[in-house]
């Protein structure tokens, strides 16, 4: 990038929340692989139907403006947004356009290592639309999406670089899964991103002309789709030519952003307030109510992993990915005697098999703990550990009990190891020459003879150390 | 054994009594109805479906009911047939809002009300004719025909759910379900001598009920009879987790029917005379005689000016209206024209599918909400209709409720309006007061002029149901005289 000018980037951002049932109706928000199933009279917007507001949706709602920091609007209401849209069933969209239920807040951000507060504008409420799904020259519509229930995150322009628009839709991420209120799965679009961005010569007060760049469906795709479209800004600029205000898409075959459309005039979108919905009134005890009910967030969590358990800054980021993985980790610990062993035995083991969006333990955490337990005691071998997450994973059996039975416990005892190392010698003779010759390296090859021979039970500094004393005693010999 | 007349001709609380008292079966009153309904209907348009399955077999559901005694089989309208205006959705029947655009609509689902009355065993007849979606005051507008006075087939029985009052009046239904949004069946009721309250906004469910102005729209019923409308209120009132905007209402409806109205303060709308034609004055002048002899004080009151009330009540219908209706792109159900993009279908079927009168209110109304006028037009009335609420409590910290007469004359002559629809929307500046601000309004028949009958209107503040049915029942029977039965039955 052209280090004279910077740019001004602001995201919005729209969330699913991944509540029981649609905003307005009783319908599923659940997945249906049946286009138009989970529909009904109000999210089909038949004659007469009326809106019912959940409100399980003001709750997420109200999360995501606490875990934020807004300001909560104890008074908030719905507008319609009329525009015509075949997936759009009523011709309108019932939103938050002129009191939405959170104001200002922030979110924190860190780009290697240097902290920055992006400020958000507001969070509204609103609901989705259908999709439209095209097949050769005939458009079908599937309104199951129709009336789910979204959260809009509108930030301020306080982001320069792609590094931190990247870095504040990872770190809105982490806090919405955390206090689990959407699956945030960009691909799936149940997090959707638009991005404007302009450019101007650093020092200069003024914005430049604000280009939106729609659905970008991946953290990555963000951060390319910026980088283009800063450098085509201010290549223009550089030319003497002007930056048209559009609304361009990302092309993620050419790496380039493309007009979608020029912006003409804003469409008119006759906004009134929603006759069928009272005003929201949220008291001060039932968002009391929702705060104490909120888990802490993921920072905070992570902090206190540092400070409590020990466990380094980077790990404790891991183990703080959702509220999901940080109770299930919590739940490991307590029943493991050495918690910093516990944690690297979890993430190195555990976390990788699990993603954002499991609720599933892998092992039981007292199957766990025992892992932990006999690795801590320097009963069990950490690949023997490794085998045991595995194995009692799969059968739920006590790890103790399947170590025994398959003697996979540390065997340190010189007088059992000594017959083992000697077999190993005697059946590795180019291993043995390769060392007397001068390749210390070959003691490993040994080493791994030793492993396999006593089911990975040996205990390899001490086994380590009989190898070398016998291939002394063998050069010394002759 | 009655005779079909005989059957027709009793109010809604006599068949109820003939039902319990074994006199009656409510297949006996079903087939009445249904019998006149295909000897008269063809000359007065008030239907346009005819239920007659549905109705036969609720019949015989409500009588085998009434035999054991369960399930509601006690309710005072179990077995009691009505008509359902045609905006208002009933499953498996068609619900045209008499527009093109719905005229094959059959719905999924049923209205909240019509469930209401369907669980005490009520007995749907058929969905009653209206002014397409609800807009007009003549019920001419509508995509299957205008509808006919049964008191004078040349005039209009008034509208939008002139259908409904038609059906009552020509005894073709004991009770009719209609909309009010602006004087929607208060001024029908009035033009074909029947009693109609428009109640609170929300004390009636809305959940099923096509909308015309979200905000202002009610449903309310039409009878012959003060008591009559009171009972079936009471059955089609209250809460409805699927209407946000819906209410309980405040105790008993029936509660105070039959107590004097001595002491009850009156406000007598100041100026209504030249409002309105001389044998209108005459009988709203009678009926505050007659509250007054009764021991009523009257007293003239200043109501907000009516011209203005007019004018915030169409900018809202019209902006409310254009966006409620948005949903009819001919996409998704309803009569579609077919094309080659989204834009062809939803521009062919709404050109073809809407009538004028529905065209020019969408016009208005995506006019009065655009950006650039919206601070002139609906943010402003919204402001009015503020300060009209603000004028209204005011008026009903001092008096009880206020006296006004339903509509400006008797029920004008078809196509009296064809050529000036703008004149038309002045029938309503009596009843629209009630609608902006939410508060409950009666209608009463008062007197006539030869057959055609003039309709008195009590107002009060939100909830005073009870009080106004206690008014209107008591100036009912004191009108007795000058109310002529033949006026009031065909």
């Amino acid at each position: 990038m052209n280090t004279s000018y910077e740019a001004v980037i602001g995201l919005e951002v729209h969330v699913e929340l991944k509540t029981d049932t649609k905003i307005f109706c009783s319908c599923s928000n659940g997945f249906s692989r049946e286009p138009n199933t989970n529909v009904c009279p109000i999210c089909l917007g038949l004659p007469g139907a009326l809106p019912m507001l959940g409100e399980k949706s003001v709750e997420y709602a109200l999360r995501a403006g606490i875990a934020f920091g807004c300001k909560i609007n104890k008074k908030s209401w719905f507008d319609r947004k009329n525009y015509h849209y075949p997936d759009l069933p009523k011709g309108y969209q019932i939103t938050q356009y002129e009191m939405p239920i959170c104001l200002g807040g922030e979110v924190p951000i860190d780009v290697g290592g240097e902290k920055k507060s992006i400020r958000l504008t507001r969070i509204h409420m609103e609901e989705d639309a259908g999709k439209l799904i095209h097949r050769g020259d005939k458009s079908l519509i599937d309104y199951n999406r129709a009336g789910v229930p979204l959260i809009e995150i509108v930030s301020e322009p306080d982001m320069r670089t792609p590094e931190e628009a990247k870095a504040y839709l990872n770190s809105l991420r982490r806090i919405l899964l955390f206090i689990g209120v959407s699956d945030c799965k960009m691909n799936e679009g149940s997090l959707r991103c638009d991005v404007n961005v302009s450019v101007r010569r650093k020092g200069e007060a003024e914005f430049g002309t604000k280009v939106e760049i729609k659905n970008l469906n991946s953290v990555n795709y963000v951060g390319r789709a910026l980088d283009d479209e800063i450098k085509r800004q201010i290549a223009l600029i550089e030319r003497g030519e002007i930056v048209d205000a559009e609304t361009r898409r990302y092309n993620e075959d050419t790496d380039h952003t493309e007009r979608m459309r020029k912006k003409e005039g804003a469409v008119d979108y006759r906004y009134f307030t929603e006759p069928n919905i009272p005003p929201l009134i949220l008291t001060d005890s039932y968002i009391e109510e929702v705060r104490r009910r909120m888990p802490r967030l993921p920072d905070e969590e992570a902090d206190a992993l540092v400070k409590e358990i020990g466990v380094k800054k980077e790990d404790a980021y891991l183990l703080t990915s959702t509220s999901f993985i940080l109770d299930y980790f919590k739940k490991c610990a307590e029943k493991s005697k050495n918690k910093s062993i516990c944690a690297n035995l979890f993430i190195s083991e555990v976390l990788t098999l699990l993603d954002e969006n499991s609720k599933k333990e892998y092992i039981s955490p007292e199957n766990f703990g025992e892992i932990a337990d006999m690795f801590a005691d320097g009963k069990i071998v950490s690949g023997v550990a490794k085998r045991l997450v595995k194995m009692s994973a799969e059968s739920g059996e006590s790890p103790v009990v399947i170590a025994e039975r398959e003697r996979l416990l540390k065997i340190s005892d010189e007088k059992v190891l000594r017959p083992i190392v000697l077999k190993a010698i005697d059946a590795n003779p180019k291993a043995v020459s390769d060392y007397l010759g001068g390749k210390i390296a070959a003691a490993k090859q040994l080493m791994g003879a030793v492993m396999r021979e006593s089911g990975g039970g040996a205990d390899p500094i001490i086994s380590e150390k009989l190898i070398l004393e016998e291939l002394e005693k063998i050069k010394n010999k002759i | 054994m009655k005779t079909t007349d005989e059957i027709t001709n009793l109010t809604v609380a006599e068949l109820s009594n003939e039902i319990r008292s074994r006199n009656l079966s409510a297949r006996e009153i079903t087939e009445a109805y249904l019998s006149r309904i295909e000897k008269c209907d063809s000359d007065i348009n008030s239907y346009i479906t005819v239920t007659r399955d549905i109705a036969l077999s609720a019949a015989d559901e409500a009588d085998r009911r009434i035999r054991t005694n369960e399930n509601a089989g006690e309710h005072r309208l179990a077995g009691i047939p009505f008509s359902v205006k045609d905006n208002i959705n009933v499953k498996g029947t068609k619900t045209t809002c008499a527009s093109k655009i719905l005229s094959e609509f059959v719905s999924p689902y049923s209205a909240s009300v019509f469930e209401k009355i369907e669980g005490v065993g009520g007995v749907l007849l058929g969905k009653t004719n209206l002014d397409e979606f609800a807009m007009g005051s003549s019920c001419e507008k509508s995509y299957f025909g205008a509808v006919k006075n049964p008191l004078d087939p040349a005039r209009s029985p008034g509208g939008s759910s002139g259908g409904a009052a038609a059906s009552v009046a020509a005894r073709m239904a004991p009770w009719a379900i209609g909309t009010d949004t602006g004087g929607s069946t208060r001024q029908p009721a009035s033009f074909c001598g029947l009693v109609s309250m428009k109640p609170t906004y929300g004390l009636v469910s809305r959940y099923g009920v096509a909308e015309l102005a979200s905000s202002l729209d009610t449903v309310s019923p039409i009878t012959k009879t003060v008591y009559d409308n009171a009972l079936v209120l009471s059955s089609m009132c209250g809460r409805d987790t699927r209407d946000m905007t819906s209410i309980e209402p405040d105790g008993d409806l029936l509660g105070e029917i039959g107590e004097e109205i001595k002491g009850l303060k009156i406000g007598l709308m100041k100026d209504y005379e030249g409002l309105c034609t001389e044998g209108m004055a005459g009988s709203l002048r009678r009926a505050a005689g007659i509250l007054e002899s009764l021991g009523a004080e009257v007293e003239y009151v200043t109501l907000p000016p009516s011209n203005i009330s007019l004018d915030t009540y169409m900018v809202m219908t019209s902006a409310e209206c254009s966006s409620n209706l948005a949903r009819y792109d001919g996409v998704k159900y309803g009569y579609s024209s077919g094309g080659e993009s989204y834009a062809d279908i939803m521009i062919g079927s709404r050109s073809a599918g809407f009538g004028d009168e529905v065209k020019r209110r969408i016009v208005t109304g995506a006019f009065v909400l655009s950006s650039t006028l919206h601070g002139d037009y609906y943010r402003k009335v919204k402001a009015v209709q503020l300060r009209i609420c603000k004028m209204i409590d005011e008026i009903f910290g001092k008096y009880d409720m206020v006296l006004t007469p339903t509509t400006s004359g008797k029920a004008f002559r078809l196509d009296k309006y064809a050529e000036d629809p703008v004149e038309l929307y002045g029938s309503d500046i009596f009843t629209i007061l009630a609608n902006l601000t939410g508060c409950p309004a009666i209608t009463l028949p008062c007197g006539g002029d030869g057959k055609m009958p003039y309709g008195a209107m009590l107002m009060g503040k939100k909830l005073s149901e009870a009080k106004l049915y206690r008014t209107a029942y008591a100036l009912e029977d004191a009108l007795k005289p000058y109310v002529k039965e033949e006026v009031r039955f065909v």
